[in-house]
């Protein structure tokens, strides 16, 4: 078909320059239709999808509210819900000003071994929250548990001592799993980012060193404290295994606990009223952004520049009590769930010495004798230390632009990584799959090991990119200045000043993401084949099967992905600390 | 004594060879399904549920005899269900055969249409010879009665008891289990859950039972409900609870073999009549199967004395709706007794059209009681 261009030449007023979108603007335009269409577009097919009443995979639509009705007219759920902000609250109360001591003491002080105890912190995250419950449950059950029949046998003791049935008790779970070491394990990397001359200012004033940390330390670390409070709000109503098991025999029921039964034990599944209950997460995340962005802008948190000067304080006859306190809550936090996991693995029932025989090889023989087994290790080990390399590397420079460049677009894409955290996983896992599904040029990556990778390396984004900003924040813009003055690119620059100063949270946020994609289920759950099937797959299908050995063999399998998880931060950390700032 | 020795020769080597060799068809027909078995040379197969992913070793005899080999998935039925109708979506067809409960299949492949006409595919006449089957008849769980195969059933057992604890000649009825002596002394899952609805809503239809019973256990007796089973069976097992109830035999009889002193089933019937339960010794096959003719091969196998014969063995405590597979090496208590008089929901239509409206009416009487 022929066509005609007509070409128009407007006058150039004299003076006036020709608008040309800055790279920034077509980098920043890039970002946000990527992360848009892979963040919000499934956001919004599970809305959409939770408004339609007819059947969701069939592709035929009856648009109604009958399923938010139906979700917030179940009897109980005000209840369910204050339960949740109750527990939340309870375990955040004890949890953060614990872990900033505790981080403050590891980072910020002369105390010994702080290296191995805080990777110890690392070794508790990484272990199933599961095994570490049903480990304090073999201790804390007021019937057989070990410590209250022990106590028991005290001439002053009548009755259980303990109870973990109880509110308390599902507090305390929450503590012993991740509650406390996830937050120290992301707030000791910005603690160490501290110039010791601000603290040193502090004492050469006169103050002691609770009244620095009170006055200068903890001040100038308020973004990453921040963040990690933040993260851990959005996340409220995502945990369930605790509550199920705690909480359903003593009639305590959480709001997440409804979600999870909407999506697992309902046929079909009631995704749409999972969705309006999960909405609770958004209003949450709309009151966090501005909140956010207020906080962390209306000050200036530079802890290291040009001057930077690495260093601990001592605390005197203090250091030994203060690593007491810190090596006891680190043995609380991993012996007991290392015991149950390693020790059960052994015994024909984890926990039960009654059992016949006590002690079997069985669980072992029949996890080595499974062909997927192999296969599904070798695919983990794949998706994980991509995950490990690719994330870090993506979101440090993501947070950098955030942060550091005033690109247009900058709060709409920071938005789009908070609002990554509006649906549980076991909701945007299906989310994915619709999208995969119903977008032409992208169902070829449907089964096959790619889409998980994708998966894997972009579920951590949230925490990775809040946690890098906080590390840039936490950086004056002299040394990149002088650097780029002296004549070096920016890639120069990022990869000689940037990635040594940020060399601990690189490591940090790696293994977070190597153990979120090691330990992936729902996210992938709808999108791998047999062929690609994970380790973590592979235990969520013995824990589902009825097998009396199930449980122990599962505990297997997540023994081989924390053994690999252990392995590789400890190359991480070392690999760290060969390109990174020492502080000692 | 030669002619001796070949006689026993003979006999001992007839003995040997696998039932189904000489079961099967000798038809053109039967003979051109095994040749394109064989060349598509693969059935993918899922497993859903606690009978079938006892199955698994059953499949090395068809893969032997018949040289196709049998691929097999296992895991929750609504996951699978998911990712198998995205892929109809996506114009992919990767599943054959799904053998599991019936209630995934009701209400997400069967109204998809994602099932094929399973009467259609049965050509065995060892199959087809309904009068080899209980009742005279195939099973089928759907409304239709053509897409859902139920295979085996056994007596259910809705009771696991602590036998240090419980003289089980004082339950020999459910309105025994009301005496407020077991008031506190019940852990059980919920009987509304999907899950134990299999057992749970015959009890609910049968009016010697019914609503009234279960409104009083679930307000009168201060039943413990958990979600997880073993944590339920693991209780009785050692005694902090003496009855568990709905879901929790099958950790029940694990601990049992363990040697704990639990019992997963009563020694005598309930007063108020047997219920005979599927669970999920169901078959399927999908609609646009990859491998169709492997697939035909397998179901007729599948249904063959030869065929349920491995179902059982493997399954261990279901049995089959064939009335000719031998028995002897299943407990007494999971077989189908020929002269009983059961209560069989599975194939009732009245049943298969109730059973969402019982469980949200059992959902209700929990929440009434302060059950979430």
């Amino acid at each position: 078909m022929a066509s005609t261009t007509i070409e128009v030449t407007r006058p150039i007023r004299p003076g006036a320059k020709k608008k040309v979108p800055k790279m920034g603007t077509f980098i920043m335009a890039v970002l946000i239709l990527f992360f848009g269409f892979y963040v919000v577009y499934p956001i919004l097919l599970i809305f959409v999808q939770s408004f339609n009443v007819a059947g969701v995979i069939a592709g035929e639509y009856s648009f109604s509210f009958d399923n938010w009705r139906k979700a917030f007219a179940e009897p109980g759920i005000l209840e369910s819900l204050g339960n949740t902000v109750l527990v939340f609250a309870s375990y955040t109360a004890v949890s953060f000003p614990l872990a900033v001591v505790i981080a403050w003491l590891l980072a910020r002080t002369k105390m010994r071994w702080s290296r191995g105890l805080e990777f110890m912190f690392w070794v508790s995250f990484m272990l199933p929250n599961l095994t570490t419950t049903i480990g304090w449950t073999l201790l804390l059950d007021p019937y057989f548990g070990f410590i209250n029949v022990l106590a028991q046998k005290l001439p002053f003791v009548n009755g259980p001592l303990f109870n973990i049935y109880s509110v308390e008790g599902i507090v305390f779970a929450h503590l012993m799993a991740n509650a406390l070491s996830q937050k120290v394990m992301l707030l000791t990397p910005a603690f160490r980012n501290m110039n010791i001359t601000l603290e040193e200012a502090g004492r050469i004033s006169g103050a002691g060193s609770l009244k620095t940390m009170m006055r200068i330390t903890l001040p100038v670390m308020v973004p990453a404290m921040v963040v990690v409070f933040m993260l851990n709000l959005v996340r409220m109503f995502n945990s369930f295994e605790i509550e199920q098991i705690l909480g359903t025999p003593i009639r305590f029921y959480v709001y997440s606990t409804r979600i999870y039964e909407l999506v697992r034990h309902t046929e079909p599944p009631a995704y749409g009223q999972a969705t309006a209950l999960a909405s609770l997460t958004l209003l949450i995340i709309l009151a966090i952004i501005p909140l956010q962005r207020w906080l962390l802008g209306r000050r200036q948190y530079t802890t290291i520049s040009g001057n930077y000067k690495p260093g601990v304080t001592d605390l005197g006859l203090l250091q030994p009590v203060a690593f007491g306190l810190v090596l006891f809550i680190v043995a609380m936090l991993t012996i007991v769930p290392v015991l149950t996991l390693l020790g059960g693995s052994f015994m024909t029932r984890a926990g039960f010495f009654q059992a016949t025989p006590t002690y079997t090889l069985g669980h072992w023989k029949m996890v080595l004798s499974d062909p997927i087994f192999f296969r599904a290790l070798k695919t983990t080990f794949i998706l994980a230390i991509t995950t490990a390399i690719v994330s870090p590397v993506i979101f440090s420079m993501i947070a950098y632009i955030l942060v550091r460049k005033k690109w247009p677009g900058n709060a709409t894409l920071d938005s789009i990584f908070w609002f990554s955290a509006g649906i549980p996983g076991m909701l945007s896992g299906l989310g994915l799959l619709w999208v995969i599904v119903g977008t032409p040029g992208l169902s070829w990556l449907f089964g096959t090991i790619w889409i998980l990778i994708i998966v894997t390396v972009l579920q951590g984004k949230l925490t990775a990119v809040q946690m890098f900003k906080s590390s840039f924040l936490q950086m004056g813009q002299d040394m990149e200045e002088a650097a780029r003055t002296s004549g070096a690119s920016w890639t120069y620059a990022y990869f000689r000043i940037w990635l040594p100063l940020i060399a601990p949270t690189l490591v940090l946020i790696g293994i977070l993401n190597f153990t979120l994609a090691a330990g992936a289920t729902s996210s992938v759950i709808l999108l791998a084949s047999r062929d690609t099937i994970t380790l973590s797959l592979l235990a969520l299908e013995y824990m589902t099967s009825a097998a009396g050995s199930s449980r122990e063999v599962a505990g297997i399998i997540s023994l081989f992905v924390v053994a690999m998880t252990t392995g590789l931060a400890l190359v991480a950390r070392w690999f760290g600390f060969q390109i990174g700032v020492k502080s000692r | 004594m030669i002619r001796k020795l070949i006689a026993s020769a003979a006999l001992s080597a007839l003995l040997l060879l696998p039932t189904t060799a000489s079961a099967a068809p000798n038809t053109p027909e039967w003979e051109a399904l095994v040749k394109a078995a064989k060349a598509e040379g693969k059935v993918e197969v899922i497993l859903s549920g606690q009978v079938p992913q006892r199955l698994r070793p059953a499949f090395a005899e068809f893969e032997k005899l018949y040289g196709v080999k049998v691929n097999f998935q296992t895991g929750g039925g609504n996951a699978h269900a998911d990712r198998i109708l995205a892929e109809r979506k996506l114009g992919r067809f990767t599943l054959d055969v799904w053998l599991g409960g019936a209630n995934t299949a009701l209400v997400q492949l069967y109204p998809n249409k994602a099932l094929a006409r399973f009467d259609e595919l049965l050509i065995d006449p060892e199959v087809t010879d309904t009068s080899k089957w209980f009742q005279g008849k195939h099973h089928y769980t759907d409304p239709e009665g053509r897409y859902i195969f139920t295979w085996g059933a056994s007596p259910t057992y809705n009771i696991a008891y602590n036998t240090k604890l419980v003289d089980p000649n004082e339950i020999k009825s459910y309105a025994d289990l009301l005496n407020p002596k077991w008031k506190g002394k019940i852990v059980s899952w919920s009987p509304a859950n999907q899950g134990t609805g299999a057992s749970s809503v015959p009890m609910f239809m049968n009016p010697k039972i019914g609503e009234e019973w279960f409104r009083r256990w679930a307000t009168e007796m201060n039943v413990t409900i958990v979600t997880d089973a073993r944590q339920g069976a693991e209780w009785v097992a050692i005694g902090r609870f003496p009855i568990g109830m709905f879901g929790l035999n099958t950790q029940a009889e694990s601990l049992k073999d363990q040697g704990f002193p639990i019992k997963d089933y009563l020694p005598h019937p309930m007063a108020e009549g047997e219920v005979l339960s599927s669970s999920a010794a169901n078959m399927m096959v999908m609609d646009r199967a990859p491998n169709p003719n492997a697939s035909k091969l397998f179901v007729n196998w599948v249904l063959s004395k030869a065929g349920q014969t491995a179902f059982i063995k493997a399954a261990e405590k279901m049995d089959s709706l064939r009335t000719d597979t031998p028995k002897d090496f299943l407990d007494v208590q999971y077989r189908i007794q020929p002269n009983a008089n059961y209560i069989v929901p599975f194939s009732d239509p009245e049943y298969i059209d109730k059973q969402d409206e019982m469980l949200a009416r059992m959902k209700k009487i929990m929440q009434d009681a302060g059950y979430r």
